[in-house]
């Protein structure tokens, strides 16, 4: 009995993963990709039309994690997706994960694990490539649910802008002392995932390694 | 007790039980380690149990038999103390006693009972052989022989077959079990070291990038230590240094520009410690040094850092203090150890630290990290302490398991279900019907456990479930018990309750484990002491206790020691990834040292030069004006180093003008270099007060400039990338390209 390949869907913004990926389905007789694209909407465009069983999602696109909302697109449209990403930082993998992916794949992994987790990701609805990515899996829920009002205030004083001015960049404007309120909830966050931070430079590096800014 | 102190002295036990086996690096080879401590204990057991049996029987043979069994479980003993090659003796000693003793009541002579007892004569030879030495031909020849004994016994007639195959069966079972949770911690090691590296994104790098952040790291260190260590002494105002000791400083520091220095790293800790290396490296700066303590056993890697580390701490006190006086206590085992630099100077901020605007976060904290420490600053105004710790404390970690031990810990119970089916089919029970109905209906709801766990792993609830199940069944097998006849005990109960155990213990934070073993093992001893009375529980029953609590240890053994197992081999192994990128980075360092220093005598040779040669006055305000903006220039160079060298002469160019500037980025990409080069010459004269601050976000340099902002004058030149303009500060980014912005 010969069995029908597993129909894949990629995207990914480097246009020689997209192939690799393809050759690499193409090579063996259980997957096969019949969506690759370069391009989050004429991805999505080309899912809508034909539902592919699994996509295959890259978290960061042209220097942005926007892989996410692509993924939580499909989830919409119940099609199951892996994360596959070079970016270990907390953030975006924690957010693939919020928006519903079934599995993570680290572009660091031996070439096999993308076919492994995307064949057990179908049979048993959850995949992850390897003891690596477990880990970052696990770690990724290291990070803290920071408010916009909280990011914001942390972005600004990272860069430079006094406190007494950082309440006026939000609309409606906010008090020097809220402003205050934010960072200090920001640094309790912190705390309660046990990563202690003391002051606005350390929370701000805290932040940006997590992948806040690229948001 | 905190979470840091339970791994300490779990991190110290382990050290202790592991540094006497010769290979600990690997999780198969730590892990080991246990089982051979647990069969030494065992083996202790057997050597007292068949001392007493050898004088019993008339038969020279059978007492040469015994002795010689007796002599293998010694061996076993010794070697799994301390290794040193005595399997095949093992194995040897084991087959002629059991020769002897089947030869022995095979002599017509011999008129005592016949006698077989493979558990107690053969069982810990051959777990030794099939869990320390499984490859060869060791275990099938020690097999063979205890099988060729048995059949020959058996062969006389006198030899209930049925009861001592089943004795031979246990052992198999009992052996499996142990080898398959092996497996499973194994699985448990590598997925805590997989955790443990995965916090080190450093090591995630491409690994040339890494080589090369590397030797850029080492260049940073080193010239903080050197060149800007000494403009900023010539430049700060309150410090008492004489002209004579500036020339003198300036001198060396010309030559340190001239040459690349040694490759650091291969450490030479001297036998009389740490300290002796310390006041060394420390012996140049006018300080007063207090010392406390020693560490002798110091890894020279780590020494070799450490000292580095303190002699920058020394500078800094040298530098923030008005009393140049510190107190230097050091601590420390081969295992890890701290050295407290602490000064009573009036402090800094520490908040500076983290983005490198003090050369401590380079020279202290880079340094420490690199061989898997940890470096700490605390500044109050009644003085900085820099502790530093190798190896860092362990991250914080989710005691859950990953899936590759779920999968494991789901078949591990295996071998006892298959040995409690011939318990109850083997042994008479008063009621087989319902005893076969239990087991099945406990076996059913094992294997539904055992699916759950392989596939997302059990919650707390479904654990503490388990738990009240296997007691329940506990209890019920005391009902079943007859107080009279010791026939009525179902030996399957407790090896499926440890079955029950080992599905619901691990993976649970250890207080929730220690709760679950303590409701199971106060619920049983209850339960008897309820049911049938103290004497029951403490005398005649008493073997059903130890049942429970042989496997409540056994599992919260494997799966709380496989942290200290993996915090071991975690620092084992930093400390020779250290090792290897010290080699690697080597010739990567040359070159990138040769254009650096190239680059630097071509900024400051001429100012230097000029101190060391009299020709300007080193405590003039002039110079140390310039000796204040050399060292901002050459920070900036070496942050922004390599690459074009326009930003660093740029930034340079503001500051003279008066601009207070703040450069908060590493290594900037292309685009963020293209748009500052774009920016900073058509940024205005500075107003009073005003302060500029640099910083990335993706591909963008931003420029915040603040306490106030431009003044709608300054920034006309700038309008074109203006993204904020409040009163208190103005804010530009750098993508939105001027051409573009004019063109629509």
């Amino acid at each position: 009995m010969t069995v029908s390949p597993i129909r894949v869907a990629v995207l990914d913004d480097h246009e020689y993963i997209v192939r690799s990926v393809t050759a690499l389905a193409r090579a063996s007789s259980e997957l096969e990709v019949v969506h690759a694209h370069t391009h989050a909407e004429s991805f999505h465009t080309a899912v809508a039309a034909d539902r592919p069983d699994i996509a295959v999602i890259d978290l960061m696109m042209d220097g942005k994690v926007t892989g996410h909302h692509t993924i939580a697109r499909l989830t919409e449209l119940g099609v199951p997706s892996i994360a596959f990403t070079a970016d270990h930082r907390r953030l975006p993998i924690r957010l693939a994960m919020q928006a519903g992916a079934r599995g993570l794949v680290l572009k660091s992994d031996p070439l096999d694990q993308l076919r492994h987790a995307v064949v057990e990701a179908i049979e048993t609805g959850w995949a992850q490539s390897s003891t690596l990515a477990a880990a970052v899996l696990d770690d990724s829920e290291r990070v803290p649910s920071l408010t916009p009002q909280e990011l914001m205030c942390l972005r600004l004083a990272s860069e430079g802008v006094p406190v007494k001015a950082v309440g006026r960049q939000f609309s409606p404007p906010i008090s020097p002392s809220t402003v205050k309120t934010y960072m200090a909830r920001a640094y309790e966050k912190y705390a309660a995932v046990g990563r202690r931070v003391s002051n606005t430079t350390q929370a701000a590096v805290e932040t940006a390694g997590d992948g806040w800014f690229d948001v | 007790m905190s979470s840091g102190q339970q791994s300490g002295w779990v991190t110290h036990l382990w050290a202790a039980l592991l540094s006497l086996s010769k290979d600990s690096r690997h999780p198969e080879r730590a892990f080991l380690r246990l089982f051979e401590l647990g069969l030494a204990l065992v083996a202790l057991l057997g050597v007292q149990k068949m001392g007493s049996d050898i004088g019993d029987h008339g038969s020279a043979f059978l007492s040469t038999g015994l002795v010689l069994l007796l002599l293998a479980h010694l061996l076993v003993l010794i070697e799994c103390l301390r290794p040193c090659r005595l399997p095949w003796a093992i194995t040897l000693c084991a087959m002629a006693g059991m020769v002897g003793v089947v030869t022995g009541q095979l002599d017509p002579g011999y008129a005592g009972p016949v006698l077989w007892r493979i558990d107690a004569w053969l069982g810990v030879p051959l777990a030794f052989l099939a869990i320390i030495h499984p490859r060869g031909l060791k275990l099938p020849v020690l097999s063979i022989t205890g099988v060729a004994g048995l059949l020959v016994l058996a062969g006389t007639g006198q030899l209930y077959w049925g009861e001592h195959i089943l004795a031979t069966f246990f052992i198999a079972v009992q052996l499996s079990l142990i080898l398959m949770a092996r497996w499973f911690a194994v699985a448990l090691v590598d997925e805590h070291l997989a955790s443990l590296s995965v916090r080190r994104m450093d090591a995630e790098r491409d690994r040339s990038t890494q080589d090369h952040t590397q030797a850029l790291a080492s260049v940073r260190r080193s010239m903080h230590d050197s060149l800007l260590h000494c403009l900023q002494r010539i430049s700060a105002l309150w410090h008492s240094s004489t002209p004579g000791q500036i020339r003198t400083m300036c001198a060396e520091t010309r030559e340190q520009l001239s040459t690349v220095p040694a490759t650091p790293g291969t450490g030479t800790t001297s036998a009389a410690g740490l300290r002796d290396a310390l006041q060394q490296a420390t012996a140049a700066e006018p300080c007063d040094l207090t010392w406390e303590g020693n560490w002798t056993a110091a890894p020279p890697l780590v020494a070799s850092a450490l000292e580095g580390a303190v002699a920058e701490a020394v500078r800094n006190v040298v530098k923030h203090a008005d009393r140049s006086s510190a107190t230097i206590t050091i601590r420390g085992s081969a295992q890890e150890g701290q050295v407290v630099v602490a000064d009573r100077g009036p402090g800094f901020d520490t908040a500076a630290l983290a983005t490198g605007r003090s050369g401590l976060s380079e020279s202290v904290l880079g340094r420490m990290a690199e061989v898997g420490g940890l470096a700490t600053v605390e500044s109050s105004p009644a003085g900085t302490t820099v502790t530093l710790a190798w190896p860092a404390p362990l991250p914080h970690s989710s005691p859950g398991l990953g899936r590759r031990a779920r999968h494991r810990q789901s078949l591990t119970p295996l071998p006892l279900v298959v040995g409690s089916a011939f318990n109850v089919g083997a042994y008479p029970v008063p009621d087989p019907v319902s005893a076969w109905v239990a087991w099945t209906l406990l076996v059913g709801i094992l294997a539904l456990a055992a699916w759950t766990v392989r596939r997302r792993g059990l919650t707390d609830t479904e654990a503490w479930l388990l738990c009240v199940i296997a007691l329940a069944a506990l209890i019920a097998n005391t009902f079943w018990i007859s107080p009279n006849a010791s026939t009525g005990w179902h030996l399957w109960v407790p090896s499926l309750t440890g079955c029950f155990m080992f599905l619901a213990l691990p993976g649970r934070d250890t207080a929730t484990a220690v709760r679950m073993t303590a409701l199971m093992l106060g619920g049983s001893l209850t339960g008897i002491i309820l049911l049938l009375g103290p004497h029951a529980a403490l005398v005649t029953h008493f073997g059903a206790v130890m049942a429970v609590l042989t496997h409540a240890l056994f599992t919260l053994v494997l799966a709380f020691g496989t942290a200290g197992v993996s915090h071991h081999l975690h620092v084992t192994r930093q400390l020779e990834a250290a090792v290897r990128d010290r080699a690697r980075t080597a010739v990567e360092r040359e070159g990138l040292w040769q254009d650096w220093l190239q680059h630097a005598r071509a900024l400051t040779d001429d100012f230097l030069a000029a101190i060391v040669e009299g020709r300007v006055d080193p405590t003039a305000p002039q110079t140390r004006v310039e000796a204040a903006a050399l060292e901002a220039r050459m920070r900036d160079e070496l942050r922004l180093w390599p690459g074009p060298h326009l930003i660093a002469a740029e930034l340079d160019r503001l500051r003279r003008q008066g601009w207070s500037v703040l450069l908060d980025l590493d290594s900037p990409s292309p685009s963020v270099r293209e748009g500052l080069v774009a920016v900073l010459p058509r940024v205005p004269a500075p107003g009073p007060g005003q302060r500029m601050t640099i910083t990335s976000r993706g591909n963008d340099a931003v420029v915040t400039f603040s306490d106030p902002g431009l003044t709608p004058a300054q920034r006309a030149d700038l309008r074109h990338w203006v993204t904020v303009a409040d009163p208190d500060f103005t804010q530009l980014r750098t993508s939105r390209t001027p051409a573009l912005e004019e063109a629509t």
